[in-house]
């Protein structure tokens, strides 16, 4: 058997999309096919779609990431073609024991980014790559 | 305290009353309990029960209404007791704390008082009142004759207690009911219940909790009269026994803890938040909750009546195969087993993949061979490419036991296969079915990527390409590829006078450094388009240097201007804005709006034959659209062949220049608009303009106004346009400009402002190679003298006119003459050293026999139109030379009075400068038309 839940994510996911771009809402039973394929991190993620914490950073180049505030006011870069947060939850919960797909963070991105619901932010070359360094802001 | 003594002396009304020689004997079996738990519970509970038997008679032999109500306390209906009256009761539940089997903690409590003599008898009271109550409770049929002396025995006892006695009792009493409430877990269930926080109450509770099943009935016959306990002895004979029996298989309470496991999963991540006002997170907390609280309904039931459900509508009836393991998900490949249960046409299919969550296949434990019914509602997905369907949302998920079934199967230790991690690549990357991203969803690989593109045929490269330039950006954004390809409607073509580096950076620091590298920096020429796609976004594209090698402006202007055209490998450079470029946007708002319906973002394709039926997404009204407020810069990566003309014929989308009279752009306000115009350039005072950072002046006119009436106000006769250093002219045409006026030229929009035509970085100057008729025929009113305005109060700075007046007087200062060179006009002359007679050219290297003699002369002159203003003008040559021609001259020079008086004009001149304050003064330069 090939891996099942990768793909019934993104059926889910694809389904948001597809209801959000026609009716701008999302329907109870999508909802709830959500909670069940994510589990618990759902509603956190919900609720930070809902705050609009995803934010979709461009540059010059081309280049695009999201960057997430979290409920603790730090703000995750999250990446468009990689499973990829760097907060703890995603290291323990992904990473370590394999419970998840993926984190809060990076479901709100996903989430975000199929609503439309991102904010947008072009930031310079430089910046970007400050940005992609991880550099800690002095 | 008070509450306290209250209390200890009710418990001792009760112990004392009625079994004053039972608390030795009582005391002793309440070690032998603490040694010997096990055999206490169900004797003390049969004694009970047999208190019960009894009690019922001894209402009806007709018990005091005293003694009922302290039996009424233990009536479940009567949890609002108050504490004090509960007193009873504490005793009662610290007793059946033992029937939990939990002797530890009582037993240390009744070793306590028997270290302390002094308080035995109170504590065993205390310890032993529930074996005492039970024999209360037995006796209160034996002791209907009971006394009012062995109440004052109670009276006395409680008084003989001293407050230190009383308080140390208190104390012990605490520390039975903590342990209490420690042991007795299941009581602690019910304590919110109850109005009293204290651990006594508990034990009502459960009491209650016991008693509720069948007693009551015996209760409530307690407080009825004695004409229904015939009855009642009946019933409550049969209920007390039924009672016990309920109660010890109440008493199994771990077995109700396991039930709470089973509750979902999402308590315990369950976070007192508050949500977004209408929020999703708010939409899904709600209907969580409903579905949690289903699912513990549903589970309650399934767990009480295990029945078979195998028949109802829409539940699924599987056999598992085959268990894996995926992110804590469990995936169970079934079969399914009846197919009449479910709609048919909802499941052709026979195999399914379920997936369990954790807590649900925790409490399933499904293994390959199991039957499992999957109640409703769950919710089928199919995965494209995937042959069996996908059923989630298995909460109502039930294991058949099946009795029935061979026992052949072994007993194996049930392994799950657990999957490896699920790659951290985007597996399920939204943009790879973005429908809506690649309208004409024909999107090509830019050919950088596939490599293949340049050995494909021309033929072949013009595929199906991006009719979007947003589109193209984006999906060039998303995809991380270095180019892209698009096709676009050139609007304009045009020459940028850029710096060497192709794009201003929107880096913070980039301005730091601007004031040092603008001095080094190095400008270059580069041939941009404008563009326009058919969703009437605008970007510009700058070309490579390579353009020009091939051809001028002229040429790439007739060529690509107003076809569409593939752009190829194409990258951004920058977005930038209307505050950013005003230059760009003034000539975008030129073009806007189009005059052609434009597609709508996100709808179907763009109809390809132009033939636009399905105007649904169309851009109906363009006139109600606004403005783009921003623009893309695009380069290319190509060297050449990145601009195709895709069709030769010029675009519905292109708008071409709209050619002016000069006379409508002087009489009407363009604002801050762009004009095109064509015009003669009768004069021009063109600088070097790289070098020197002055504008050039154009000063042009046409036929009409040539032609025009004098009396006509305001309308000049000749207009002068202002050429800005970022406009870019080409050197052929410079030459042109400057040699052969008057010359026709085409000024492709210029720009007004504040009245004046200024040529900027994007207005285009062309040389008209075809006259047209029209054109023609003021040619030929042009071939006689070209009419100035005359120099008069209203003449204005950097315009050319005629003058007319009498000399005034010379500026003597800047009257002078010098030799040059009579071949080639240097001024760098010496003194032959051969023949001092004689001068020697420095650069023609020769001696100069006839020096050419300059001259320049300032005259001031007095001009009818105003006596008392001051017009100075600067002479050229050839005026000068006949003002002295017919004055004698001698060897130290010429006599200022034979120059004053003598009229002179009309000239043609240039008007440099105006002061109009304290008096009017002018500075003219007399020019050559």
């Amino acid at each position: 058997m090939t891996l099942v839940l990768p793909a019934v994510a993104k059926e889910i996911l694809g389904d948001v999309k597809k209801a959000y771009e026609e009716t701008s809402k999302i329907p109870d039973e999508l909802l709830l096919a959500l909670k069940f394929v994510f589990g618990p991190i759902v509603l956190l993620a919900l609720d930070l779609v809902d705050q609009r914490a995803v934010t979709n950073v461009t540059s010059p180049s081309g280049r695009k990431v999201f960057q997430v505030l979290g409920s603790s006011g730090r703000l995750y870069t999250c990446y468009v073609a990689c499973l990829y947060c760097p907060c703890p939850a995603f290291a323990f919960s992904v990473l370590q024991r394999n419970d998840g797909l993926l984190c809060k963070h990076i479901l709100a991105t996903l989430l975000s980014e199929a609503m439309g619901l991102c904010q947008t932010a072009a930031v310079s070359d430089q910046q970007m790559t400050e940005i992609l360094l991880e550099k800690e802001e002095d | 305290m008070a509450s306290f003594s209250k209390r200890k002396r009710k418990s001792l009304e009760a112990a004392c009353a009625f079994f004053p020689d039972d608390t030795e004997a009582a005391f002793r079996k309440a070690r032998s309990e603490s040694q010997d738990t096990h055999s206490a519970p169900s004797k003390i509970w049969q004694k009970c029960g047999d208190g019960f038997q009894e009690l019922s008679t001894a209402t009806s032999e007709g018990s005091s209404v005293k003694k009922l109500s302290t039996v009424r306390q233990l009536l479940p209906s009567k949890a609002k007791l108050k504490c004090q009256e509960n007193q009873m009761e504490s005793d009662f539940s610290w007793s059946s704390s033992e029937s939990d089997g939990c002797d530890g903690e009582p037993s240390s409590a009744l070793l306590k008082p028997q270290t302390d003599t002094m308080f035995t008898t109170r504590n065993k009271v205390i310890v032993n009142s529930y074996s005492k109550y039970l024999h209360m409770m037995s006796n209160l049929r034996r002791d209907c004759n009971y006394s009012d002396d062995e109440f004052h025995v109670i009276e006395w006892d409680n008084e003989s207690e001293q407050g230190n006695e009383k308080f140390q009792n208190c104390d012990s009493m605490a520390e039975i009911s903590d342990t209490d409430s420690v042991l007795e877990s299941p009581a602690a269930q019910c304590e919110k219940h109850l109005p009293c926080d204290t651990a006594e109450v508990n034990t009502d509770a459960e009491i209650s909790d016991y008693s509720s099943d069948g007693d009551a009935t015996l209760i409530s016959s307690l407080e009825n009269n004695s004409e229904m306990t015939m009855i009642q002895r009946r019933n409550v004979s049969m209920s007390a026994s039924d009672w016990i029996k309920s109660a010890q298989a109440l008493l199994q309470t771990p077995k109700k803890q396991g039930e709470m496991v089973y509750k979902t999963p999402e308590d315990s991540a369950k976070k007192k938040k508050r949500f977004v006002r209408g929020g999703l997170a708010e939409q899904l907390n709600r209907l969580q909750c409903r579905e949690r609280s289903a699912i513990s309904f549903w589970r309650h039931q399934y767990f009480s009546n295990r029945k078979d459900c195998s028949g109802q509508p829409g539940v699924l009836s599987l056999k598992v195969l085959k268990i894996c393991e995926e992110c804590s998900m469990q995936i169970a490949l079934c079969q399914l087993l009846e197919k009449l249960s479910v709609d048919n046409s909802l499941l052709q299919e026979v195999e399914f993949k379920v997936l369990f969550t954790k807590a649900t296949a925790s409490l399933l434990k499904v293994k390959p061979g199991d039957h499992v019914h999957i109640h409703p509602p769950w919710k089928k997905i199919i995965i494209p490419g995937e042959t069996c369907p996908v059923i989630i949302n298995t909460y109502f998920s039930q294991k058949v036991l099946q009795e029935e079934r061979e026992t052949a199967v072994p007993t194996q230790k049930l392994v799950t296969e657990k999957k490896p991690p699920p790659p951290l690549l985007l597996a399920f990357n939204l943009m790879e079915n973005k429908g809506y991203l690649f309208s004409t969803s024909e999107y090509q690989v830019p050919s950088s990527v596939t490599g293949s593109h340049l050995k494909l045929p021309d033929s072949q490269k013009i595929g199906p390409v991006c009719d979007s330039l947003l589109e193209a950006i984006e999906s060039y954004a998303v995809t991380g590829s270095s180019t892209f390809d698009v096709k676009a409607v050139v609007q304009r073509v045009y020459i940028l006078h850029l710096k060497q580096s192709p794009y201003q950076k929107l880096s913070k620091h980039s301005f730091i450094s601007k004031a040092q590298a603008s001095s080094q920096d190095r400008f270059t020429d580069r041939l941009c388009v404008l563009v326009q796609d058919v969703y009437g976004i605008f970007s510009e594209v700058q070309l490579p240097f390579s353009y020009f090698s091939k051809g001028s402006l002229l040429y790439y202007c007739s060529k690509w201007e107003g076809k569409l055209c593939i752009f190829n490998d194409i990258k951004v450079l920058q977005r930038t804005t209307r505050a950013r470029s005003t230059g760009l946007f003034i000539l975008i708002d030129n073009l806007w709006p189009p005059l052609v319906p434009l597609k709508v973002h996100g709808n179907s394709p763009y109809p390809q034959d132009a033939s636009m039926t399905s105007s649904q997404y169309l851009y109906k009204d363009n006139t109600t659209l606004s403005a783009p407020c921003f623009c893309y810069i695009l380069s290319t990566c190509r060297v050449d062949d990145a601009v195709k003309v895709l069709k030769d014929t010029v675009s519905d989308l292109y708008l071409p220049p709209v050619i002016h009279r000069l006379r409508e752009i002087l009489e009407n306000d363009f604002g801050n608009r762009v004009c095109s115009f064509s015009a003669f350039v009768m004069y021009s005072r063109l600088q070097s303009h790289y070098l020197v950072q002055n504008e050039s002046w154009l000063f042009v006119t046409d036929s009409y106004l040539q032609s025009s009436n004098e009396n006509k106000q305001r309308i000049p006769k000749v207009v002068a346009v202002c050429v800005t250093t970022s406009c870019v002219i080409d050197a052929e045409l410079t030459k042109a400009v400057q040699n052969s006026a008057p010359c026709e030229l085409l000024f492709k929009d210029a720009v007004i402002d504040n009245g004046v035509i200024m040529c900027v970085e994007r207005t285009v100057l062309q040389k008209e190679t075809v006259p047209s008729s029209e054109e023609i025929k003021s040619l030929e009113l042009l071939s006689g003298p070209l009419s100035l305005d005359e120099l008069g109060s209203t003449t204005v700075a950097n315009s050319i006119c005629t003058v007319k007046g009498t000399i005034s007087g010379v500026d003597e200062n800047s009257a002078y003459s010098w030799p040059v060179c009579d071949n080639c006009g240097n001024d760098e002359l010496e003194q032959a050293q051969k023949d001092p007679d004689f001068l020697f050219c420095l650069s023609c290297r020769r001696v100069v026999t006839k020096p050419t003699v300059r001259m320049q002369l300032e005259i001031f002159l007095n001009c009818s139109f105003d006596s008392q203003a001051t017009v100075k003008m600067k002479l050229q040559q050839v005026t000068i030379e006949m003002l002295l021609g017919s004055t004698s001259s001698n060897e130290q020079g010429y006599e200022v009075e034979q120059v004053l008086g003598k009229e002179l004009g009309p000239l043609c001149c240039f008007v440099h400068t105006i002061t109009r304050k304290p008096a009017l003064w002018i500075g003219l330069e007399e020019i050559n038309i």
